[in-house]
C-alpha cells in the first residue's frame, strides 16, 4: 500500500494522554505525528480542570502560566447545606487546560513530534499482523499516513479502538453526562473546591464549584447516564446556578461525558495502544481524568519504545502496557469503581447523617477515609476499598 | 428515526461513547447518525447533556 507519508507512531488525540505519549516517544527519538479534530489545542475545555498538586508534579514542572487557582481544601455539601471540610493532603490546582495543553504540545514539538489540528482520525489501515497506517481527514480532504503503531487517545468517544475491534461502548450507568459554566462575578472562596451531593441536585453524581481566579469559577454538574432520562445535566445545572449564584455571569458553556467505568480490559491490540478516557482510565468515583491520562500516556510510551526498538508490535509485545497500567492506577481504579457503585446508591438521608456526624471537625484532621467510613458504615467490606482514598482530580 | 440537531449539539461525543452499534459519526465538521446501523435503542438520546438528540417516528 502506498502512503503519502510515514511515521513510526501516529497518536489520535491531542489531550493530556496523547500529548504525554507523544512527548515521551519523541524524546526517545521516534518519529511521531499527533492528529486532533479540534481547531485549537485544549479547546473547548470539556473539563472541570481540578487536579491534585502533588500528583501533577510527578509528571510535569508546575508553571504559574497555566494555573488558574491553587486550592487548599475541599468542602463536601449535603443536600440540606450541612457540610464537611477537609484540608489535610488536599492541596489542589485548577488548571487553565488550554495553556496546559499548549505547554505539553510545545514540549512535544520541541522534542521533534509533529502536531496537526483540524485533522480527524477516521479509520485504521490494518494488515495481516497489525496496523499499517491510519486514514486522516482534514478540511474535507483525506489522506493515508503509514505507521507501525497507533496510539488511540481520542477521548470518551473512543472510535479508533473500535476500528480495531475493541468493544468500547459504555453502559449508561458507567458514563457521567455533564454540563458546566464558567461563571463570573460570583462570591467564592478562591482556595477551596466545593462538591454538592443529593438526588435532586445531581442524581448519581455531584455538582462542583472549582475556583478559576477572583470571583470566577467552573460551576458544573454531572449525573449518571443511568439516571438522565428525566432531566438533563444542563437543566439541573441551570437550577443549581439559579439557587446558588443567581447574579453570576455565564461566560462560557460546555457539555461532555466522563467515563466512570472499569478500565478497558485489554487497552491494546496488534499495532495499537489505547490511553486515557478512550481506554476508560479515569477515576470512576471523582471523574478525574488528567492524572490517569498522563500516567497512561507515559506507560504506553514506555511499552511503545521497547516494541519499536525490538521491531515487534504484536499484541503480545504490547500487552506489557496493560500489565503496567494494572500495576499502577488500574488497581485503585477497581476500588474506586466499587466505591462509586455503593456511593451512587446512598440515599440522601445517609449523606445528611454523615455531614451531621462530621461537621465542625477540624479540616486538618478529617480524612476522606473517615467520611466514606461514616457514609458506608452499613457496607463494612467496602470500607477497605476506601483506605487509600484520594481525590486527585475531578 | 434518531437524529441530532446540529444547532443544539456541543460536539462532545458522549452519544458516541454509549452507542452499541457504532452508528454515530463525529468528524471534524459533521455529526450524523448512520440509519442503517442504528437500532433506535435511544441511549444517545438519554445521555446527551444538551438534549440535542431526537427520536421521531
Amino acid at each position: 500500500m502506498r502512503f503519502e507519508e510515514r511515521f513510526e507512531v501516529v497518536v489520535a488525540g491531542a489531550g493530556p494522554a496523547g500529548l504525554m505519549a507523544a512527548l515521551s516517544l519523541a524524546r526517545e527519538g521516534h518519529r511521531v505525528l499527533v492528529a486532533d479534530r479540534k481547531e485549537r489545542l485544549g479547546a473547548p475545555v470539556r473539563c472541570a480542570e481540578g487536579v491534585g498538586r502533588e500528583a501533577l508534579r510527578k509528571y510535569i514542572d508546575l508553571d504559574s502560566r497555566w494555573i488558574s487557582a491553587a486550592t487548599r481544601s475541599v468542602r463536601l455539601v449535603a443536600p440540606s447545606g450541612n457540610s464537611v471540610e477537609l484540608s489535610r493532603h488536599m492541596d489542589g490546582l485548577v488548571l487553565d487546560r488550554v495553556g496546559f495543553e499548549e505547554d505539553l504540545a510545545r514540549r512535544a514539538t520541541g522534542a521533534g513530534a509533529r502536531i496537526e489540528l483540524n485533522t480527524c482520525a477516521v479509520d485504521l489501515i490494518r494488515g495481516q499482523d497489525g496496523v499499517q497506517g491510519i486514514c486522516l481527514e482534514g478540511d474535507g480532504a483525506g489522506r493515508r499516513v503509514g505507521c507501525a503503531l497507533v496510539i488511540a487517545a481520542d477521548g470518551v468517544e473512543s472510535r479508533v479502538a473500535r476500528r480495531a475491534g475493541i468493544e468500547t461502548a459504555l453502559a449508561l450507568k458507567d458514563v457521567e453526562t455533564c454540563a458546566q459554566y464558567l461563571l463570573e462575578d460570583i462570591a467564592i472562596d478562591e482556595t477551596r473546591c466545593d462538591f454538592f451531593f443529593g438526588r435532586k441536585i445531581a442524581p448519581g453524581g455531584y455538582a462542583w464549584v472549582f475556583p478559576k481566579g477572583p470571583r470566577r469559577a467552573n460551576v458544573g454538574l454531572g449525573i449518571s447516564g443511568g439516571q438522565a432520562a428525566r432531566r438533563s445535566p444542563r437543566e439541573l445545572l441551570d437550577r443549581f446556578v439559579e439557587r446558588h449564584y443567581p447574579g453570576g455571569r455565564k461566560a462560557r458553556f460546555v457539555a461532555g461525558g466522563v467515563p466512570v467505568s472499569r478500565s478497558m480490559k485489554k487497552p491494546y491490540a496488534a499495532g495499537l495502544l489505547v490511553v486515557g478516557d478512550a481506554a476508560r482510565q479515569s477515576n470512576p468515583l471523582s471523574g478525574g481524568g488528567i492524572i490517569p491520562a498522563l500516567e497512561a500516556g507515559r506507560l504506553a510510551a514506555r511499552t511503545a519504545h521497547q516494541a519499536l526498538v525490538r521491531g515487534d508490535l504484536s499484541e503480545r509485545a504490547l500487552s506489557s502496557y496493560g500489565a503496567a497500567w494494572n500495576r499502577s492506577l488500574g488497581r485503585s481504579q477497581k476500588r474506586y469503581y466499587r466505591l462509586k457503585e455503593a456511593v451512587s446508591r446512598l440515599p440522601d438521608s445517609t449523606l445528611e447523617r454523615t455531614a451531621e456526624a462530621l461537621s465542625g471537625l477540624d479540616p486538618e484532621r478529617l480524612t476522606l477515609f473517615r467520611v466514606f467510613a461514616t457514609a458506608l458504615r452499613r457496607h463494612p467490606r467496602l470500607i477497605w476499598d476506601a483506605r487509600h482514598l484520594f481525590l486527585p482530580s475531578a | 428515526m434518531i437524529a441530532i440537531r446540529d444547532e443544539l449539539c456541543d460536539r462532545c461525543g458522549t452519544c458516541v461513547s454509549v452507542c452499541p452499534r457504532d452508528a454515530i459519526v463525529l468528524d471534524c465538521r459533521v455529526i450524523r447518525v448512520l440509519q442503517d446501523r442504528c437500532d433506535r435503542c435511544r441511549r444517545c438520546l438519554i445521555v446527551c447533556p444538551v438534549r440535542a438528540v431526537e427520536d421521531s417516528p
